[in-house]
This record gives structure tokens, sequence and C-alpha cells, in this order.
């Protein structure tokens, strides 16, 4: 009877140094993140089985022919501020602090300043507002299908480049 | 669909998958008011409309948005087999033909396809997701028995050929690979991969 042990080896440890270093996960961070605002901007969610954002309370009140309610209220500061997409940009203040901010050991993806967050928790939870779900925060959620089909590719292609040095 | 090569009882969440990734990206490519299949126009709104639309608090691109309730109904269905249903459902999808034009009736506005008619196609961006989609569930059948006795780079190859379609490139070959946490450990496992 045989006797055998299998040994497991890590990737190459230049590999995996590279792999887990800040540069390459700041590059595949901030790739994330923007394709995370490109679809907020087009009204999507970036969590999965969210669907497109519901829609602002102007929107609900011109289906009964009244125009008033938000966006229109904030029209006359912002008047770039449109009733469709519904892309939680009115600033710019939040969406610009949603940020990745790699370690080493992972890539947090996330808002830093208090303000911003507050805001994209308020957004992310329903507080006083639709919920508009921003990350997948919550156990069980994951990004859109989109969104994880570029991680992937994003990870092999950083694996891709690393082999070939 | 093509899925030869993927277990059957992964088959609904791959189809599951690439229902949800089309949506995903035709809303995406409606919001830039571009269309997201090939050789397709996307007009701009007439000048008139735009007006209008403007003023009612809208953009002034054609996003084909207003109410929202036809963007909203745009989903995805599984059905029988291998193929999946994308579309307009229920009361949305005559407004949807009103710009899609698939039955053929004419109306006051310009063609903007959304979806592929029976002989067009996806652009590529959503072709090669849908693909890659594919490939990464035939990673399932991966067995690293396989690798025992592989010591060249043809043979690596060949064996991930027969993995993920023998039509693939090398290229396309490797990164489905390094995709793949199970293939990619396993390769290192084994000192191959310095032969992809």
């Amino acid at each position: 009877m045989g006797l055998k042990v299998k040994v497991s080896l890590p990737i190459r440890d230049d590999v995996v140094k590279g792999l887990n270093s800040v540069s390459t996960q700041k590059k595949i961070g901030n790739e994330v993140v923007a394709a995370i605002k490109a679809l907020i901007a087009t009204g999507q969610s970036p969590v999965r089985g969210f669907g497109r954002f519901e829609e602002y309370s102007a929107s609900r009140n011109r289906r009964q022919g009244k125009a008033s309610g938000y966006p229109f209220s904030v029209q006359r500061q912002f008047p770039g501020k449109k009733l469709k997409p519904v892309n939680l940009f009115l600033s710019g203040d939040m969406i610009d602090d949603l940020q990745a901010r790699p370690n080493g050991a992972s890539i947090p993806i996330g808002f830093s300043n208090k303000e911003q967050a507050d805001k994209a928790v308020k957004h992310n939870s329903g507080d006083k507002v639709p919920i508009r779900r921003i990350l997948p925060n919550h156990r069980g959620e994951e990004f859109t299908v989109g969104i994880t089909r570029l991680i992937r590719d994003l990870y092999a292609e950083a694996l891709n480049k690393l082999l070939k040095k | 669909m093509d899925l030869t090569g993927i277990p059957q009882n992964k088959r609904p969440q791959v189809k599951q998958d690439i229902g949800e990734l089309i949506v995903e990206k035709v809303l995406s490519s409606v919001a830039a008011a571009k269309s997201p299949v090939v050789g397709e126009d996307w007009p701009k709104l007439n000048k008139e409309y735009k007006a209008k639309k403007v003023s009612e608090g809208f953009s002034g691109k054609a996003d084909l948005e207003e109410s929202g309730d036809m963007l909203n109904a745009l989903a995805t269905k599984n059905t029988r087999g291998d193929n999946i249903k994308v579309g307009f459902f229920g009361s949305q999808a005559l407004k949807a033909d009103g710009h899609l034009k698939f039955s053929g009736k004419q109306n006051h506005t310009p063609q903007r396809r959304a979806l592929p008619a029976v002989d067009q196609q996806f652009n590529e961006d959503i072709e090669q997701d849908i693909d890659k989609i594919i490939q990464d569930a035939k990673s399932s059948n991966f067995d690293e028995n396989q690798l025992k006795d592989i010591t060249t780079k043809e043979q690596l190859y060949d064996y991930l050929g027969e993995l993920f379609g023998d039509d693939e490139s090398r290229h396309d070959l490797r990164l489905a690979a390094l995709r793949s946490e199970e293939i990619s450990q396993a390769l290192a496992d084994n000192d191959l991969m310095d032969l992809l």
C-alpha cells in the first residue's frame, strides 16, 4: 500500500506579494469603484437583486399631475439635477467620497468622510428616503453580475501580468 | 445559447447570471443613449420633443425614460432548455415595440433597438461577458488528476482547451484558468504555473 502526501505550495511568493501589493490593489480597487459609480450614474443599484433605483418623489407626484417634490425642490440651487436618471448625485460630494482604500490584506470600498458616509447610510438603509442600495454590505449580498465579472477579470489580468514577469 | 460542457445542475444559475448581466448592460447602454446592438443607430431626440422633455425636468437625451415604467419592465426569464428570455414583458411590451419595432409596425418614434432582433447581436462587450460566464461555469468540470501527467505547455493547453473549448485562444484559455481559484491553486500545487 503506498503512502502519499500532498504539500500545497503557494503560488510563487513574488506573485502573491504582487497581488497583495498596495499598487495592484489600488488599480483593481479604483477600477471597481469606477464601475460602481458608472452603474449608479445609470440609475441602477450595484447590489445584486436591487435593479433600478426607485424614482424620486417628483416623478411620483407627476403621475398625479403635480409638479412638486424632489428634485424640483432643489433645482434652483442645482439646475443640472434632473428627474431621471435617479443617480444619487446632487453636489457630487457623496459619490466623490466613495473610494477604494487598499491596505495589503484587502480592498475596503466605502465612504471615509462622516458627513458623506451618513448620507450614504441613509440611502443604503432607506432612512427617511426610499432604499437605494449602494454597496452589498449585508450578509449574503453581492455585487451585480457585471461588477462581479469585472472583479474576476481584474484579478485574472493582474495574476497574468505578474506570472509573465 | 450553447451550454455544452456545463453540468446540468449548474445551468439554471448560468442562465440567470447571463440574463441579469444582459439587463444590467442594456440599461447602462440605454442610459447613455446608445444601442447595445451591433450596427444599430440611436437617433437623438428631435428639437421640439427634447425641449418638451427638458422643460418637464428630464435630460435632453434619448434615454427612453419618462415614467420609467418601460425600463422597469426589462427583465429576464428562464425558459426550458438552454435558452433565456430577456425582454419587456406585460403591459410595457407594446410601448417597447414602439421603439424596438420588432413587430414591423410603424409609429412616430424612430427605431431605437435596446435589444437585438433575431438576426442581430449584442455588442462585443456584452457578448464577451456572456462567453466568460459560460467559460467560468465549465471550470466546475476541472479534475486535478488530469494535471498529474502534464509536463509540457502543449499538454496543458490541450487540457484547458478540452475544458473551456478548443476554439478559444491560448490567451483566453490562460485567463479562464486564472479566473478560477481552484484551477489556479491546482496549477500551483502541481508546479505547472510556469507552463501557462
